[in-house]
């Protein structure tokens, strides 16, 4: 009997401390966060390389008219905002870009901003609103780079 | 031929001797009445004192000095052991601690694991997305590129006067 008492007492001590830690965890779901990622990529006609996580992209560009023979992932960055916050994050050389997501009815809203940094400031060049499903990536492109190689910024959120 | 009163003479006798036992239950029924009736009687047998139980007799030897020594000291040390609750304590509920240490590492470890971005190795694009909105500046146009109908949809943002590709 002893026994038995001992075990159903570790029972119900670690029940406890299960309910507590989900409590605890519950609260960071009621805030919806929502994880956001933005591949910055260079597009190119000087070389064929393309990064193979972006096989995909190159194919579906090229199906879409753009001439382009090498696609380089050249930085990725990812974050945790709540919805109807904006992430921040920078490109390549002066662009910048800033994703303001949220959810809707099951699929992603995403408001994203491409700036560039001139004299100090910096001007949107382009604003789009787009909805996903989580975990899609929206391209945007266009921008110019240095060696007449061309930006593409990819955002997804989840 | 025996009385009635002899036979319960001898039954007193025998339970002045501390032989109770050996009485039959009717016996004893028998001898409670004549006490009952008979203060005499009672006051007989009241006096009596049942012989010693011959182990009772004989000689206890009195414990010495050490041997007194050595059972107090062998109390106080016992004592001391008792009075440390928290080894004790500790013994007692290593288990269920030990569960509940583990539950809450478990569970703060999922939720370490929950909150960091999930990195996609793949970039996948969007297969029916809808475009809102889109504005492009300083004299640039927003174009909607796709391959087709069900194709994965491209914003691209031309310059004044370039052309769409190279």
């Amino acid at each position: 009997m002893c026994e038995f008492r001992r075990g159903r007492r570790s029972i119900v001590i670690a029940r406890a401390a299960v309910l507590c830690g989900l409590a605890g965890a519950a609260p960071a779901h009621a805030q919806d966060k929502i994880d956001v990622q933005v591949w910055a990529i260079r597009a190119t006609n000087a070389n064929r390389d393309v990064s193979p996580e972006l096989k995909e992209l190159a194919e579906t560009f090229r199906k879409s008219g753009l001439a382009y023979t090498g696609y380089k992932l050249e930085r990725k960055a990812s974050g945790s905002v709540e919805a109807g916050q904006p992430y921040a994050t920078a490109l390549i050389g002066d662009f910048s870009a800033r994703v303001t997501p949220r959810r809707d009815k099951g699929r992603m809203q995403l408001d994203i901003q491409v700036l560039r940094k001139e004299r100090d400031r910096e001007k949107p060049v382009v604003k789009t609103a787009v909805t996903v499903d989580p975990g899609r990536f929206q391209p945007v492109g266009g921008p110019k780079l240095d060696g007449g190689d061309v930006l593409i910024v990819a955002v997804t959120g989840r | 031929m025996t009385t009635n009163r002899e036979q319960l003479d001898r039954l007193l006798a025998t339970v002045g001797d501390g032989a109770l036992d050996a009485l039959t239950p009717e016996q004893v029924t028998r001898l409670e009445a004549h006490l009952n009736e008979s203060p005499e009687a009672a006051s007989r047998l009241a006096d009596c004192v049942p012989p010693l139980d011959p182990r009772l007799a004989a000689p206890v030897r009195m414990p010495r000095r050490a041997e007194w020594e050595r059972v107090r000291s062998a109390i106080a040390s016992h004592g001391a052991a008792r009075a440390r609750p928290s080894a004790g304590w500790v013994h007692r509920f290593w288990r269920p601690l030990a569960a509940a240490a583990a539950c809450v590492l478990l569970v703060a470890g999922w939720r370490t694991l929950d909150r960091r971005p999930a990195a996609a190795t793949m970039l996948h694009l969007a297969q029916h997305a809808e475009i809102n909105a889109i504005e492009a500046f300083g004299g640039s146009t927003a174009l909607v590129l796709s391959s087709g109908d069900d194709a994965p949809v491209i914003i691209w943002v031309l310059d004044s006067g370039a052309e769409l590709g190279a």
